[in-house]
């Protein structure tokens, strides 16, 4: 016998991509209606969000803003190239010309072995000793003051100064900044485990939430199903009520870390003045803020497709 | 339209709810399935909803095994069944436009289209008027109106009523029969569970009768 046809089919030949949009639309913004229905327990919800969420965000900012202050007052402290003894002196001379060129220099000069010697005679206080020597032991060195924003090109110039032929030793004080550093790049690794953990609480606060949705419009979802809506249709007002609660909180979150910068960046203004530095916090860049949201809305959807699609396939066992 | 063939239905754990059923009901006919509570009526009418598979035997729907299609197209074999429920089931908390309207927007329907089908599905039942109304608000008659209302407003080529005049008064009852009949005599082929055997006497339709599970009796 010749299998028959299905008669009942899903019905892709009158399917119309205009319906579809339509019933997403419908859903979309009766997902919101029934938020301002229960604007209480919505902004509960949010509020939990954009708390757990605004710590990661805030720290990150932190490290931001930290990142730029190492970077604004450590770069530019002065660098000493001390030249191979038997250098003579025009070499040294057409060096520091050479270096005043530059544009990551801001400032070169040069102390030459004779002028060195002088100094150190007058100031240190081994006169006799200086004179009983054969020959002047001291280098000639160039003080470079370097005009740099960024640790890396630092990095480059000091390895350039390094490679030249007549350099015996570049040495800078960058100590301090390395530890700095350091302990930012500690603070970057936290802040990604915290922010792997607080998402994971988000993506359970949004599940919890849905769940608890799911409960209360059970008979809803028994109606649907018995007059032949789709898994797909019943999920949908779900889904989307997690991508609004992911919305709201992301940008909640962004509000929470921003007005924070703004109430502690007067007093931080007024500390780095007294360092005669002009360092004011930042606030959050504008796609920062989009990437926060964008994370947020992703684990609203995630926590609850996790806990819808797990109910609906107990359902139709 | 629809057919039963050697139907039989276990639930886990061993109660055996139909045994070895088998009837066939025309495209357009009216009958109507009693028996006892327990009887399996519920059970029959779930068959045919895919609520439930058959343990053993097929379900056949416009000659298709229901039985045993695959769960992603059973929501659109509901639809081609209006089904009526004696709790009415209806949502609550939405008023009785949008209550009737469920099955369209399902299906995607244009908002013109879902206002134009909803207020005629109102109309048949005697409703118009009362869109805007909660069915809380409402009497037990005119909620089952509202169940009826929303069970035709997709024109499925068949209607199934689990025990739809179970808790109305006779008068109502034979009103909602009465609709029922409309439908009938416009081309819709309908099925009623009930156990109000004079009623249904008194109308003269072919009848099935189960059994502890089993078909006994069929006349008309």
């Amino acid at each position: 016998m010749a299998r028959r046809r299905s008669s009942i089919q899903k019905p892709v030949l009158n399917f119309s991509p205009r319906a579809y949009i339509r019933i997403h639309l419908r859903t979309f913004f009766s997902s919101l209606g029934r938020f301002s229905r229960a604007p209480f327990n919505f902004m509960m919800t949010v509020s939990v969000i954009a708390i757990t969420l605004s710590l990661p965000a805030g720290l990150l900012l932190s490290i931001n803003n930290l990142q730029t202050l190492s970077g604004q007052i450590d770069l530019n402290n002065n660098i000493s190239i001390f030249l191979k003894s038997n250098t003579p002196l025009s070499n040294a001379k057409a060096l520091t010309t050479s270096l005043q060129g530059k544009d990551s220099v801001s400032q070169a000069v040069l102390i030459d072995k004779q002028a060195a010697l002088e100094e150190f005679r007058q100031y240190s206080g081994f006169d006799l000793a200086i004179g009983m020597l054969d020959n002047n032991p001291l280098p000639h060195v160039i003080q470079v003051t370097p005009h740099i924003d960024n640790p890396a090109s630092l990095e480059s110039l000091v390895n350039e100064l390094e490679q030249h032929a007549d350099t015996q030793l570049v040495q800078m004080d960058m100590g301090w900044l390395e530890r700095l550093n350091g302990f930012l790049y500690i603070a970057e690794r936290a802040t990604t485990l915290v922010t792997i953990l607080l998402g994971f609480a988000v993506l359970l606060i949004v599940s919890n939430t849905i769940r608890l949705e799911l409960h209360s419009r059970r008979d809803e979802i028994d109606i649907t199903r018995l007059v032949g809506a789709t898994p797909s249709f019943i999920m949908r007002p779900f889904i989307y009520s997690g991508f609004w609660y992911g919305f709201f909180g992301g940008l909640l979150a962004c509000l929470l870390v921003n007005i924070s910068i703004l109430l502690i960046d007067s007093p931080t203004s007024s500390l780095a003045s007294l360092y005669n530095s002009s360092f004011s916090l930042q606030t959050m860049p504008f796609l920062h803020a989009v990437l926060w949201i964008a994370f947020s809305v992703l684990l609203g959807i995630c926590g609850s497709w996790i806990v819808v699609s797990r109910y609906l396939s107990k359902l139709e066992r | 339209m629809l057919q039963f063939i050697n139907v039989s239905k276990r639930y886990p754990g061993g109660a055996e709810a139909l045994k070895n059923v088998s009837f066939e009901i025309q495209q357009g006919e009216m009958a109507f399935l009693t028996g006892h509570s327990g009887a399996g009526k519920s059970t029959l009418l779930k068959l045919i909803a895919v609520l439930e598979r058959s343990t053993h035997g097929q379900v056949m729907l416009d000659s298709q095994n229901i039985g045993r299609i695959p769960q992603r197209l059973v929501p659109y074999a509901r639809r081609k069944i209006g089904m009526i429920f004696q709790d009415h089931r209806l949502l609550h908390d939405h008023t009785v436009f949008d209550n009737v309207a469920l099955p369209l927007i399902i299906s995607g329907h244009q908002q013109h289209e879902i206002k134009r089908r909803v207020r005629a599905a109102l109309d048949k039942v005697g409703l118009s008027g009362k869109e805007q109304r909660y069915p809380i608000t409402l009497s037990g008659g005119e909620q089952q109106r509202i169940g009826i209302a929303r069970a035709v407003v997709n024109k499925p080529p068949m209607i199934l009523a689990d025990e739809p005049t179970g808790n109305l008064d006779p008068e109502l009852s034979a009103e909602i029969m009465q609709l029922f009949e409309q439908f009938n005599q416009v081309g819709v082929t309908v099925l009623i569970a009930s156990h109000d055997v004079p009623l249904i006497k008194q109308m003269g339709y072919r009848m099935l009768e189960l059994s502890q599970g089993e078909l006994v009796q069929e006349n008309g």
